[in-house]
């Protein structure tokens, strides 16, 4: 294979794991821009949508019906997570808030177990299993799926807040809320509101991602973090720099892979997401903003 | 004061702990033989304690229900260690301290049972581990191992098994890639060790995370090499990855893999890149397709229709050895009673034993008595297991 | 409704010498129980880490998710330098915590200037770096088939072999690690991070070098942890990279939680809480359902991680000191402070929400 090749196979592993990242990365934007809350269970969010999908799967319904459904699930369960744990804690410190997901995400996991057990389970692909040959690398259908379901919620997320009343209201209220509640918007409804199409966008990714590795109780830890490392590298409040900080980490993991060791890609990570705490806290795009992070 | 309080709740605590823990909890000792198990029923090693344990109590039952042994009943206390390492030397200690057990099985992980090894050599009491590290029976520090055993082939038997398959088909030259955990290092360290022996050399030797997404970056390391075979080392689900990855990169060698993947959910997970597939695994996984001169033919499938009745999902070759395990020691202690200095002596003594992992030839110095021959070389055709000899 | 500062010093000798006795006395009274000892070891050890980590949480107020690392730094320095080395257990003690310590300093500066959940997060992202090292570095620590043969330590020419002898080696550490924190808070480092706590603005304005005093307490709970990984490595012989894990530090985390974070027994109590739990969910639950198995104790710490959070944020420590207040309100006078501020609605894990 020559490098050529390599490097262009790299580039897709990349964009495939990427775009994994970014969908639940968006979901973790959503939360923290709107509630101020960093959701450490938002990974979990991908696992239940992945196995509730398909247990309705083996259980006779349609696939699209399964999808639809198990997102609208998933998003309730966020909604009572919201209620039942966030709310109730809404003046503590940002720390306690943390510890509390980390809490919520224990639970979920624990839940999952003991329903579906720990094996891993199986979806079939969206459009069956063919890959194509792109100057001599192979992608999967399936992969394209995840890169292009990706953008797309990009752009309607884009859309949303900065076309539509509704997400303008939003915004206002992450800005200021006292003077967003002058104006008659509800923070509180807000808060509901993130939380849980934060957790229908983590249920999507976890659907997507099923057919190509597989669905089990623990899906969600490891990408729930690397989706985080993409959020915070973004700079946590900007939507497409998450995403291009998704993408970028997935590359730089396909390429740590292609081309040093595979041990390895956790430490690189996550040192990257050290570097940029350090030396870059609001994000490798923000602008210089003044505000302490 | 309020410091002084809360610190004294928890001494209570410890209390209550403790009066919790002391009365043991049956009856006097003469009516009942007591067994400690430590399985990892939950966790990451579930898979394998889960069919262990179900399969210990399975055969508790049924032995209770016929009479027991010599006329006593067998009591099990089984603990989930969580495969948690910590867990299982304090529930060891527990069994031998407070609940005075005659015999252990258990500890599903290696790490477990390494763990485990030094509380029950120095209690003096036989200890049957289900992991397969050779480590277990035969420690790289000669530290003692008088009273543990095995019946878990280790890793050197069934890579023992895989490199003869290679010779045979001349595919001297092969890439390596395990699952980075203590069961594809250990699978690695054999290989490394006996490759050599058998003419076979690796043209690279990689690994991969458990919870792997997508390796098509590594594989593609892994094609530039050029191998004649490629062996994949791990369980189930990380490895239908690697195995899927394999297939979407039109890599057309013979992919070979490790007893991990004996189960359904593989081929599941791994879809069309499944067929084809070879690994070396226990008898159980095909036993209906073995020839009626199989010794070991009617106890597997036996052993396999009782457990999927009792439980509804197949025992795999994890539970087959916790039913080893059990089966040896009950009858060591038919012969021996309660004396756990008899006990030993007799497990020792095992020969012919057929067992579900094998055939079981136990002495002083080999503490599993199992070969290469209790394996098969299995394939994977059209969504089904095979034998491939 | 601010904090008294001559509280702080009217400590309670009395209440902390009897529960010392009480522990010390404890393994003659059960020597046979090798099970209840090794239980109250594996507390001794937590207890250690966590006073450590209550020192950084409660006091200086910063969030850490990685003790972890510092506790297998400190196992796998003793496990190796003893085994590979043949050198004395307490030297190679020395020789982990002062790598941790170093580690700690490093780490500590860049990441003390963030906030938070930022913190939180940096914390977390070099726990994992250090987890992957314990893996990778296979040629020192055995990667993950771990390291065994770990040697017994030596103290007075007594190898120290028996759950007995070990009990009191570690409740020896534990209590000196308990006396040495309540030193620090007495002491003028003590002082400087009250003020930290109570508005870093303010300290600021006073001249108070909070980076310095954040970064102290981050390498003292490193050291702590050291220490404890070290004991634990020649009590168990056997380690290996996933005792070291992410969910490890959680277990932590959980015990302070649970302890809370304003006492220097809040380790204790953590520690002796979160494990009593466990062995009482052992018990308990199987009675109810039977086929069950550990998962509900993920399911039942997490709930009550969040349950705590939110209705006792403070921790069993400062929960008990309240219904002591109401039962007998003169003895109010005799207290010890709680060094968070006592305004219930700013439950306060890692300082105040701006």
């Amino acid at each position: 294979m020559d490098i050529w090749n390599q490097f262009v196979q790299l580039l897709f592993s990349g964009l495939t794991v990427g775009s994994i990242y970014a969908l639940v990365a968006l979901g973790f934007v959503i939360t923290y821009s709107i509630t101020g809350i960093l959701n450490l269970s938002q990974g979990d969010f991908a696992m239940l949508g992945a196995l509730i999908c398909i247990s309705f799967v083996n259980s006779g319904f349609p696939f699209i019906i399964a999808i639809l459904l198990s997102i609208v699930l998933v998003m309730i369960i966020g909604g009572l997570f919201e209620r039942s744990a966030i709310h109730p804690a809404r003046y503590s410190s940002t720390a306690t808030l943390i510890i509390i997901t980390i809490g919520a995400a224990f639970v979920f996991r624990g839940i999952a177990i003991f329903v579906w057990g720990t094996q891993p389970y199986a979806l079939r692909p969206f459009t069956g299993n063919d890959s194509l040959q792109i100057f001599g690398a192979v992608i999967q259908t399936q992969n394209i799926w995840a890169i292009g379901i990706s953008l797309v919620s990009l752009a309607v997320l884009y859309f949303f807040f900065n076309k539509t009343y509704m997400g303008k209201a939003v915004t206002a209220c992450v800005v200021n809320p006292f003077a967003a509640r002058l104006m008659g918007i509800q923070p509180r409804k807000m808060s509901f509101g993130a939380i849980v199409i934060s957790a229908g966008l983590g249920a999507l990714a976890g659907i997507i991602i099923a057919p190509i590795s597989g669905a089990s109780y623990d899906m969600g830890v490891m990408i729930g973090l690397k989706a985080f490392i993409a959020a915070v590298i973004g700079g946590l409040t900007n939507a497409p720099a998450a995403i291009a900080g998704a993408f970028i980490i997935g590359i730089l993991e396909a390429f740590t892979e292609g081309y040093f060791s595979s041990g390895y890609k956790d430490a690189i990570s996550f040192g990257l997401l050290l570097l940029v705490l350090f030396f870059m806290p609001n994000g490798i795009f923000a602008k210089a903003s003044g505000k302490r992070v | 004061m309020r410091s002084f309080l809360s610190a004294m709740i928890s001494i209570f605590c410890v209390f209550i702990l403790a009066s919790c823990g002391k009365e043991p909890s049956s009856a006097s000792k003469s009516e009942v033989i007591k067994i400690g198990g430590i399985f990892s029923a939950s966790g990451g090693a579930a898979p394998l304690g889960k069919p262990e344990m179900g399969t210990v109590k399975m055969l508790v039952k049924e032995l209770n229900e016929n009479g027991g042994v010599n006329g006593k009943k067998i009591e099990l206390i089984a603990y989930d260690d969580k495969s948690d390492q910590n867990e299982a030397v304090l529930s060891t200690k527990k069994l031998i301290e407070q609940e005075k057990v005659t015999a252990i099985i258990g500890g599903t992980i290696s790490g477990n049972s390494l763990a485990m090894i030094p509380q029950v050599e120095k209690a003096g009491i036989p200890y049957i581990s289900l992991a397969a590290s050779k480590q277990i029976v035969q420690p790289d520090d000669h530290s003692p191992r008088n009273w543990t055993f095995k019946t878990a082939q280790g890793d050197d038997i069934v890579i023992s098994k895989l490199l003869g398959y290679l010779k045979e088909n001349g595919l001297q030259k092969v890439a390596w890639l395990n699952v980075a955990n203590a069961y594809g290092t250990s699978g690695h360290e054999e290989f490394k060790r006996f490759a050599p022996d058998y003419g076979i050399k690796a043209v690279i030797e990689e690994e991969f995370e458990a919870t792997v997404d997508d390796a098509k970056a590594m594989l593609t390391r892994v094609k530039k090499a050029n191998p004649q075979a490629i062996i994949v080392w791990g369980t189930a689900q990380e490895s239908a990855v690697i195995t899927k990855n394999i297939h979407q990169l039109g890599i057309n060698v013979p992919v070979i893999e490790s007893h991990g993947i004996g189960t359904k959910s593989f081929i599941d997970l791994a879809g069309e890149a499944a067929e084809g597939v070879i690994f070396p695994v226990g008898r159980i996984l095909v036993a209906e397709q073995l020839p009626d001169s199989d010794p070991q033919k009617e106890t597997l499938l036996k052993y396999k229709k009782d457990f999927e009745k009792a439980y509804n999902y197949e025992p795999t070759t994890f539970g087959g050895h916790a039913w080893d395990a059990f089966h040896l020691l009950i009858n060591a202690i038919k012969e021996a009673g309660t004396d756990k200095e008899k006990i030993k002596e007799k497990l020792e003594n095992t020969k012919n034993f057929v067992g579900i992992s094998g055939i079981f030839n136990m002495d002083k110095n080999d503490h599993t008595g199992l070969t290469a021959d209790s394996l098969v070389m299995v394939k994977i055709k059209d969504g089904k297991f095979v034998i491939a000899e | 409704m601010g904090l008294d500062v001559k509280k702080i010093y009217n400590g309670s000798t009395k209440g902390s010498l009897l529960v010392a006795v009480i522990l010390l006395v404890l393994p003659l009274v059960f020597s046979t129980n090798n099970y209840l000892l090794s239980t109250m070891i594996m507390i001794g050890f937590y207890t250690i880490v966590s006073t450590g980590l209550t020192l950084l949480m409660g006091y200086a107020g910063q969030i850490s998710l990685g003790q972890a690392a510092f506790y297998g730094i400190g196992s796998y320095t003793s496990a190796y330098f003893t085994t590979h080395f043949g050198l004395s257990p307490w030297l190679a003690m020395i020789a982990g915590a002062v790598l941790a310590a170093m580690v700690a300093f490093v780490i500590g500066i860049p990441a003390f200037r963030l906030r938070e959940h930022y913190l939180a997060l940096a914390t977390l992202g070099f726990g994992v770096i250090v987890f992957t090292f314990f893996k990778e570095w296979k040629e020192i620590t055995g990667g993950l088939n771990g390291f065994f043969g770990i040697p017994p330590i030596r103290l007075f020419g007594i190898t120290i072999q028996t759950d007995f002898q070990f009990y009191y080696l570690v409740w020896v550490f534990a209590l000196a690690g308990i006396l040495f924190a309540r030193n620090i808070v007495r002491s003028r480092v003590g002082r400087a991070l009250l003020s930290i706590h109570g508005s870093e603005v303010a300290a600021n304005s006073l001249g108070v070098n909070i980076t310095k005093y954040k970064l102290q307490m981050f390498m003292i709970s490193a050291v702590y942890a050291s220490i404890a990984g070290s004991l634990y490595a020649h009590y168990v012989t056997f380690i290996n990279p996933q005792l070291f894990e992410m969910i490890t530090s959680i277990y932590f985390l959980i015990m302070v939680v649970i302890g809370g974070n304003g006492s220097i027994w809040g380790g204790l109590v953590g520690a002796t809480v979160y494990v009593c739990l466990g062995e009482l969910l052992k018990e308990i639950v199987p009675l109810f359902i039977p086929n069950a198995s550990g998962e509900f104790e993920i399911v039942f710490f997490g709930i009550l991680l969040v349950m705590m959070l939110i209705y006792m944020p403070n921790g069993l420590s400062h929960s008990i000191s309240k219904i002591v207040k109401r039962l007998l309100p003169d003895w109010r006078q005799k207290n010890e402070s709680m060094l968070v501020s006592e305004n219930e609605n700013a439950g306060s894990v890692g300082g105040e929400r701006l």
